[in-house]
């Protein structure tokens, strides 16, 4: 028997295809684990990882998204390595992003985002977002099949964004054709050939909303741009324009690929069990819990990356400055001890919300509510406008042998592909 | 000697996710500025929701102040 928990995470492909056993193995030997290829501590335990999520004082987001890749930029000296944290901060992956930023400078450029998303606020936009989901189901309703990924969850989940920003109309087919195209190499972040991610991939949002934002504070009109162009700091000072296209930027980098991964979980979850079909459209107040149970068992983040700053300890587990942490939301989702039988799919499972696929802390996922919103429209508006939707048994094989590919990647989790078959619904 | 308890909620902290009105849609409810209040002392069997709530809120907002 391979001794799983020796597996390295960061580069084995067939980790990236099914991570699920791997997660556990580590969490049955301590669920604060030193891996033995990158020294990187994985922690796999829903409470531990929550205490480091907590603890944010601790724990830097410096390294959030790269993790191992590149190496620190310098070599952790003594117990308390803030000082270097700071002097090398321009030095990490996507360092203008507040991904990776802490305290006090996150909670400036995360107020500037804070209230765009709310439920609240999602609510006012729902009609437009119910049109884009049937506008979208249009295009290939009468084809009786799709790729579900590319024909509808990616091009949804960027319209989405490009209508709550605001981008003008006119501009809105050069954003989808320059973010919804599929570029030929795929995404290169988390890629299991340890190639660090480029400083900053997102320079063509970063033109376009400067421009924006700069013509909405000479000209303020009465859109979510123009609100943006208006932000100020929480202290009432202005951001500088710059301070205020990141925030915009990211939530494209942040919430395209990711809902993506999610929506396509989600009529996974369905085409399997066209049970759950049947119950939802007779009952669709259940949609909620069960896009949170899509949500909790294929958590669209596998990992997410900190940096310790202060030596410390985790689950008993001795920790030094300089410790390279990987919180694994996908096995916090999965411990058994916080989710009974983790890896079984309940609908209507009862501490379903408590799951972690969005972290947790001042670094929680803004976008969750519009990630949300999407997921239970679009399961929504598929299954009234669809009889049984199917697999594609000729392209994923039968019941029982499915065969799924997932992107090769160690950080995120998501199919490359999902092809289903459908009746228009009567 | 008796400890009372409050539930209380970071307003700096919170941005209006909203999960705490689905806990306890009784004891928490959402401002004009789409922060959330606890807007009831809870009774005893209500405990139970605030640590629901306390459990489900992203941002970790909510907390209990004993006096």
């Amino acid at each position: 028997m391979t001794d799983l928990a020796s597996v390295d995470f960061f580069s084995d492909p067939a980790l990236a295809q099914d991570p699920y056993a791997y997660f556990d193995a580590l969490r049955e030997q301590n669920p604060v684990y030193r891996e033995p290829h990158q020294g990187v501590v994985a922690v796999t335990g829903y409470q531990e990882v929550m205490a480091a999520f907590k603890d944010h004082e601790t724990f830097s987001a410096v390294n959030a998204i790269g993790g191992p890749f590149p190496p620190l930029p310098f070599t952790p000296e003594g117990d308390d390595i803030s000082a270097q944290i700071e002097a090398h901060r321009h030095l990490f992956p996507i360092h203008e992003h507040m991904v990776v930023m802490d305290p006090p400078a996150h909670e400036q450029a995360r107020s500037l985002l804070s209230k765009l998303l709310t439920p609240r606020r999602l609510k006012e936009n729902e009609d437009f977002m119910w049109q884009l989901v049937d506008q979208q189901i249009d295009q290939f309703i009468d084809n009786g099949k799709c790729e579900f990924l590319s024909e509808y969850a990616k091009p949804f989940a960027t319209s989405a964004i490009i209508d709550l920003l605001g981008v003008p109309e006119e501009d809105r087919p050069e954003f989808l054709a320059a973010l919804g195209a599929e570029r030929p190499e795929g995404n290169r972040v988390g890629a299991l050939d340890g190639e660090a991610v480029g400083l900053d991939p997102l320079k063509y949002l970063d033109d376009r909303f400067a421009g924006y934002l700069a013509a909405r504070r000479a000209d303020p009109r009465d859109d979510v741009l123009s609100g943006m162009a208006a932000a100020l700091y929480p202290d009432g000072s202005t951001p500088e324009l710059l301070e205020l296209v990141k925030p915009a930027t990211f939530l494209f980098a942040a919430g395209q690929e990711t809902v993506t991964k999610l929506l396509s979980a989600a009529v996974q979850v369905l085409g399997d069990n066209p049970d759950y079909q049947q119950q939802l459209r007779e009952y669709p107040d259940g949609i909620p819990t069960f896009i949170e149970e899509a949500l909790r068992m294929h958590a669209p983040t596998k990992v997410d990356f900190r940096l310790v700053r202060h030596t410390t300890e985790l689950g008993g587990v001795h920790l030094p400055a300089g410790t390279i942490v990987m919180l694994c939301l996908g096995a916090a989702n999965r411990d058994p001890r916080k989710f009974e039988d983790p890896h079984e799919f309940r609908p209507d499972r009862k501490n379903v919300r408590e799951h972690i696929a969005f972290g947790r802390g001042i670094h929680t996922c803004a976008g969750a509510p519009l990630a949300r919103v999407e997921g239970q429209i679009t399961v929504r508006r598929l299954l009234d406008r669809m009889g049984e939707i199917r697999i594609d048994e000729s392209l994923h094989g039968p019941a029982a042998q499915r065969n799924y590919a997932y992107e090769p990647t160690f950080l995120l989790r998501g199919l490359t592909e999902l092809h289903i078959e459908f009746d228009r619904a009567h | 000697m008796s400890v009372s308890r409050r539930v209380v909620v970071d307003p700096h902290l919170c941005e209006g996710h909203a999960l705490c009105l689905e806990s306890a849609p009784d004891l928490f409810d959402l401002g004009d500025d789409d922060v959330a209040t606890c807007v009831l002392q809870p009774s005893a069997e209500q405990w139970d929701l605030v640590h629901a709530a306390i459990d489900v809120c992203p941002r970790g907002a909510i907390s209990i102040v004993e006096t």
